[in-house]
């Protein structure tokens, strides 16, 4: 090993310094964007476990071992493997998520939803909490521009205007749907009764029930959209969003996380209302 | 509470700072990786 060292910096031609260079920069770039998640989800200990094996691999070079070739492809495999289990999820949401959400942000304020028609519907949801709230109903409310098919099937279609009757009604306890999550989508109650996933975080205070980590586990899912949950237990109005929530909403607060969900006000307004992910 | 303030944004730079370490860590893993598959492909 210690003469090949020697040779690799030695009599070398530059398209073999260029694709050493490619490789260890592609090699580099998978070593980070591991070490980046692993931090991320605070499983600190597979940097340590990636770093060891290959310094110890790297040590082992230095001795005559037969099948040398067999262990490095083995172990380097291995590795790779394991960050793709571990982490692809995130590196897919990341890559393609918050690419639509931020290049292909679809406006809800269409020609056939006026402002006027979108501030109404605000105006309605924020009624609806605020009676919930006051009658310690639960509640879970979405506001997307687009969900995936089986959430929607999971509950029943309605496709109706939104009205803060229609949201209290539907979550009224011993009710068939009052157990779901209504769906707002293009200024629409399209879907009541839906079943979200809950978030597998295990973090999360003792006072978030099964309401909270569904919103939270949906918006981990789908980060474009907002969920607005209304305990049962204490009352209390939240909003999650990317898997950040807000508890303690009043109207005004409310409003502005709505009109935000809904496309009232552009998406310079993100940050002043969810304040930048731990990554930006 | 909600938070109403509007936070500093931050760039490349402090992203950097931030995770400094994982970069270095991962260009010593990438030589360390170059060094090794080239050793075992000679």
């Amino acid at each position: 090993m210690l003469e090949y060292i020697y040779n690799f910096f030695a009599d070398v031609d530059i398209p073999t310094i260029v694709a050493r260079c490619l490789l260890a920069l592609i090699v580099a770039v998978f070593y980070f964007v591991a070490f980046y998640y692993a931090k991320k989800r605070n499983l600190e200990a597979i940097i340590y476990v990636l770093t060891t094996c290959l310094v110890v691999l790297f040590g082992l070079s230095f001795f005559d071992i037969p099948n040398f070739a067999f262990y490095v492809y083995f172990v380097l495999g291995f590795c790779a493997l394991a960050c793709i289990l571990f982490f692809g999820q995130d590196v897919q949401r990341d890559i393609f998520r918050r690419a639509w959400k931020r290049w292909f942000n679809k406006d809800m304020v269409t020609e056939e939803y006026g402002h006027e028609d979108i501030s109404k519907s605000v105006n309605e949801i924020i009624k609806a909490c605020q009676r919930l709230s006051k009658t310690d109903t639960g509640a879970l409310i979405l506001i997307c521009d687009d969900i995936s098919d089986h959430i929607l099937e999971s509950g029943t279609r309605l496709n109706s205007e939104v009205s803060a009757d229609l949201i209290e009604t539907l979550f009224f306890p011993k009710t068939p749907l009052h157990d779901g999550a209504v769906v707002i989508m293009a200024n629409k109650v399209v879907a009541a009764g839906c079943y979200l996933p809950l978030t597998q975080q295990t973090n999360l205070p003792r006072e978030f029930g099964t309401r909270h980590r569904a919103a939270i586990g949906v918006t981990e899912a789908f980060p474009t959209l907002t969920a607005i949950v209304v305990s049962e237990e204490t009352g209390i109005i939240s909003a999650v969003h990317d898997g950040k929530i807000q508890r303690y909403l009043d109207a005004d607060q409310l409003r502005k996380i709505l009109s935000y969900a809904m496309r009232l006000t552009d998406n310079s307004q993100l940050t002043s209302i969810w304040g930048l992910r731990e990554d930006e | 509470m909600s938070n109403n303030k509007q936070p500093k944004k931050k760039g490349l730079g402090h992203f950097l700072k931030h995770y400094f370490g994982y970069v270095v860590l991962s260009l010593v893993c990438a030589c360390l990786v170059v060094l090794l598959v080239g050793y075992i492909g000679q």
